[in-house]
C-alpha cells in the first residue's frame, strides 16, 4: 500500500499525491482500486455554447443597427424597434428555457408572457388593439388545443396538466369580459375563444371534476 | 390504462421545508451513504434489491412539486434504476421542474452509493433504506435466509411527520430553547473548487483505538473528535481572527429522545461555540467546554424546546398564508443568514449494525454531506470508523491537521479522497 510519510497515513488505491499534504507517496500501490471513479469532463457545454452564440449574435445585431441608425438618422429611430424586439425575444426565450421541463406549464406561461408583451408593444405603438383583438384569444384557443393534444400524445397523467388547462380557460374567459366592456373591436376571435373555453372547462368539470378537486386541494394546502 | 386518477401526496416535514428553496448547484443539500462490500457489485442483483426495498419504502418514489403555499411530495409511479457512478459526489438531485426522483442508487467497483435530497429523508432514514437494500442484495447473492428484522415499522410509522407529532403548542414560551446569542462565527475562507465541486477526504481507523483515547479524557467519541476538530481549526487561524468564536453545528437525531420510527427528517441542530479568549486555547480546555455544551443541550427539555421553536413558525397561520413565491426568497435569506453562524459541522451517524450473517460480506459504511463549509461526518461499522470531511475549499489545512492529530496519537489511519476524480487538471490545481 502507498504511504505518506509526512502525514503518517496509508493510502489505499493508487493516488498520485497525498490528499492531505499533496506530497508524492512512497511504496507500491495496492490493487484495491480507487474509491472514486475518474470522471470525464462536463458534457453540457454544447447547449450552453449555442446559447452564448445566439446571445452574442443578438448583441452584435443590435449594435450594428444602432450604429447604422446613428450614422444615417434620416429614417427616424428605427433601431429602437430592433433593440426592443430583440429584448422581447430574449424575455420570451428565458421563460421558454426556464420552464422547458414541464410542457403544459410552459404553454400556459407562453400564453401569458406573449400576450402581455404583445399588449405592451400595441400600447406603445399607437394602440390599434391588435393584441387584444387577435393575439390573446388566438393564443388562448391554440394553447387549449395544444395542451390537450400533448396530453394525449405524451400520455400525461391528468393531474400533470389539468390545472394549467383550467387556468388557460380562465384566461380565455377574459376575452368575453373584453367583448362585454367593448374593448375588443374584432369580436370573432374572442367569441370563438370564449366558446372554446366554456366547452373545455365544462368537459374538465364534468369528466375530471374529482381530479381537478384533488389537484386544487394539494396545490392550495396550507 | 390502469392509472389511478389521483396520486398520493404528502406535506414536507418541518425540517425539510428549508431545503428546496435553498438548494443550489453549489449547495444541493444532498448527502451520500455508501457501503463497501467484499466483492464487486453485481448490477442486476442490486437492481432487484432496490426493487424489493422500494416496496418497503414506497414514499421514496416521490417528486417534489410546488403548491401555492408550500412545496409537497407527490408519489411517482416509476421504477428507480441503479446505474454506475457517473458524476461528482453529492451533485444536484432536485432541479426545479425536473421530474426526477429525489434519490439515486449508483455503484462503482465494490461500493454501493445512495444519494438523497435532504428534503426526502435524514441520515437515519436514509440509512434504514440502505441497510434494507444491502441486506436484500446480500441475501440473494449469498442465500442468507430471513429479513432485516431489527427495523420494524409500518408504512404510516415510516412516513410520519414526527415534528408535527411532538410539537407542543402550549409549550411555555419561556421554556422554548433560547436561541443562543449569535455572534458571527469564524469562517474559513479561500479558493473554491470550480463548478461547485466538493473535496471529500475520508479517513478509516479503528473505533477501539479512538474510543480508548477518548475515554482516557473521560469523553465520548463525539466530544473528543469535536474538540480535536476545534483545535485543528484554531491552529489554522490568523491571530487577529482568534477573536471570533469557532462554532460547530451538530445535528442531533431526535429519535434518540422522542420515540419515532419515521424515515423522514427528524433532527435538531445544536451548536457548540468556543471562544478561545474566554474558554481557553488548550486541548483540555476545549474538550471541557465541548463536554459542558453537550451536557447543557442534550436534554429532552432543551430539544423539545428546539422542536417548538422550529414548529412555531410553520404553524403560524399568517406565515402559512404567504404564497410560496414570496416565501422562497425569505427562506433563502434565512438560509444565507444562518450560513454565517457556524465554522464547520459535525455529524455522527453512530454505529451501523447489520445481522451477523450479512456482516461478513461488508467491509465498511461511510457517509458524507454536501457543504458550503467543512463538514465532518462519521459512522462506524464493526471496528472501522469512517470519518469523512467534505469541503468546497481547495485548501485542505483543516483536514491535514485533524487527521495528523489522530495519527499523532498513534492511531493507524488510511486516507482516500476524490481529489483526483477530475483527472490531471485537479491534481495540478491542488498542488499550486
Amino acid at each position: 500500500m502507498l504511504r505518506c510519510d509526512h502525514c503518517g497515513i496509508d493510502l489505499p488505491g493508487n493516488p498520485g499525491r497525498c490528499p492531505l499534504c499533496q506530497d508524492k507517496p512512497s511504496g507500491t500501490p495496492d490493487n484495491t482500486g480507487n474509491r472514486f471513479p475518474v470522471l470525464s469532463s462536463c458534457q453540457e457545454a454544447f447547449s450552453r455554447m449555442l446559447l452564448t452564440l445566439i446571445a452574442f449574435g443578438s448583441v452584435c445585431a443590435a449594435a450594428v443597427c444602432v450604429t447604422v441608425n446613428l450614422i444615417l438618422p434620416a429614417g427616424g429611430w428605427w433601431s429602437l424597434f430592433v433593440v426592443t424586439g430583440i429584448g422581447t425575444l430574449w424575455i420570451d426565450l428565458a421563460v421558454l428555457i426556464r420552464k422547458r421541463e414541464n410542457l403544459p406549464k410552459n404553454i400556459l406561461w407562453q400564453v401569458a408572457v406573449v400576450s402581455f408583451l404583445a399588449y405592451l408593444w400595441d400600447r406603445f405603438t399607437g394602440f390599434f388593439g391588435w393584441s387584444l383583438d387577435y393575439v390573446l384569444p388566438i393564443l388562448c384557443t391554440c394553447a387549449m388545443i395544444a395542451m390537450t393534444l400533448i396530453a394525449r400524445i405524451r400520455k400525461l397523467h391528468i393531474q400533470n396538466y389539468i390545472l394549467y388547462l383550467v387556468m388557460d380557460c380562465l384566461l380565455g374567459i377574459i376575452s368575453f369580459v373584453l367583448i362585454l366592456t367593448g374593448t375588443v373591436r374584432v369580436v370573432a376571435p374572442s367569441a370563438i375563444c370564449f366558446g372554446a373555453s366554456v366547452i373545455f372547462l365544462a368537459a374538465l368539470l364534468f369528466f375530471e371534476g374529482k381530479a381537478l378537486w384533488a389537484e386544487i386541494q394539494r396545490r392550495l394546502h396550507l | 390504462m390502469n392509472q389511478p386518477r389521483t396520486s398520493q401526496w404528502r406535506r414536507l416535514d418541518n425540517a425539510a421545508k428549508i431545503f428546496p428553496p435553498t438548494s443550489t448547484r453549489r449547495d444541493p443539500k444532498v448527502f451520500r451513504f455508501s457501503c463497501c462490500l467484499a466483492e464487486k457489485i453485481d448490477p442486476v442483483l442490486l437492481q432487484r434489491a432496490l426493487d424489493r426495498t422500494i416496496r418497503q419504502f414506497p414514499f421514496f418514489c416521490a417528486r417534489l412539486r410546488k403548491g401555492l403555499f408550500w412545496y409537497y411530495l407527490e408519489d411517482k409511479k416509476s421504477r428507480p434504476l441503479v446505474c454506475p457512478e457517473y458524476k461528482p459526489p453529492c451533485s444536484q438531485i432536485y432541479r426545479g421542474d425536473h421530474k426526477d426522483l429525489l434519490f439515486e442508487v449508483t455503484y462503482f467497483g465494490r461500493r454501493v452509493n445512495l444519494e438523497i435530497f435532504h428534503a426526502l429523508a435524514d441520515g437515519t432514514g436514509a440509512l434504514q433504506f440502505l441497510r434494507t437494500m444491502i441486506f436484500a442484495y446480500l441475501a440473494e447473492k449469498y442465500g442468507i435466509p430471513g429479513r432485516l428484522s431489527d427495523y420494524d415499522a409500518a408504512q404510516d410509522q415510516k412516513s410520519l411527520d414526527a415534528f408535527y407529532k411532538y410539537y407542543d403548542k402550549y409549550h411555555d414560551k419561556n421554556e422554548i430553547a433560547p436561541k443562543a446569542k449569535r455572534c458571527r462565527a469564524y469562517r474559513i475562507r479561500g479558493e473554491r473548487w470550480p463548478d461547485g465541486r466538493l473535496s471529500i477526504i475520508e479517513g478509516f481507523l479503528s473505533v477501539g483505538a479512538v474510543l480508548e483515547k477518548a475515554h482516557k479524557h473521560h469523553a465520548t467519541l463525539s466530544e473528543f473528535l469535536i474538540a480535536l476538530l476545534i483545535s485543528s481549526i484554531y491552529d489554522g487561524m490568523a491571530v487577529r481572527e482568534r477573536t471570533r468564536p469557532v462554532v460547530i453545528t451538530v445535528p442531533v437525531d431526535l429519535r434518540r429522545f422522542f420515540s419515532a420510527r419515521t424515515v423522514r427528517n427528524f433532527f435538531g441542530l445544536i451548536q457548540i461555540a468556543h471562544d478561545f479568549r474566554k474558554d481557553g486555547e488548550e486541548f483540555e480546555q476545549v474538550l471541557a467546554h465541548v463536554k459542558q455544551s453537550f451536557e447543557q443541550q442534550l436534554t429532552k427539555e432543551y430539544l423539545s424546546g428546539i422542536i417548538s421553536r422550529y414548529s412555531v413558525m410553520e404553524n403560524n397561520p399568517l406565515i402559512k398564508a404567504i404564497p410560496l413565491a414570496v416565501k422562497i426568497p425569505i427562506l433563502r435569506l434565512a438560509g444565507l443568514r444562518s450560513e454565517g453562524e457556524d465554522t464547520a459541522a459535525f455529524s455522527n451517524i453512530g454505529r451501523i449494525v447489520m445481522p451477523a450473517e450479512a456482516a461478513g460480506y461488508i467491509r465498511l459504511f461511510d457517509v458524507f454531506l454536501c457543504a458550503k463549509r467543512p463538514q465532518l461526518c462519521l459512522c462506524s461499522f464493526g471496528d472501522t470508523l469512517a470519518i469523512s470531511v467534505s469541503s468546497p475549499l481547495v485548501d485542505t489545512g483543516i483536514q491535514r491537521r485533524f487527521f495528523r492529530s489522530l495519527t499523532g496519537l498513534g492511531i493507524p489511519l488510511q486516507v482516500v479522497s476524490n481529489l483526483e476524480q477530475g483527472g490531471r487538471e485537479e491534481v495540478s490545481h491542488a498542488s499550486v
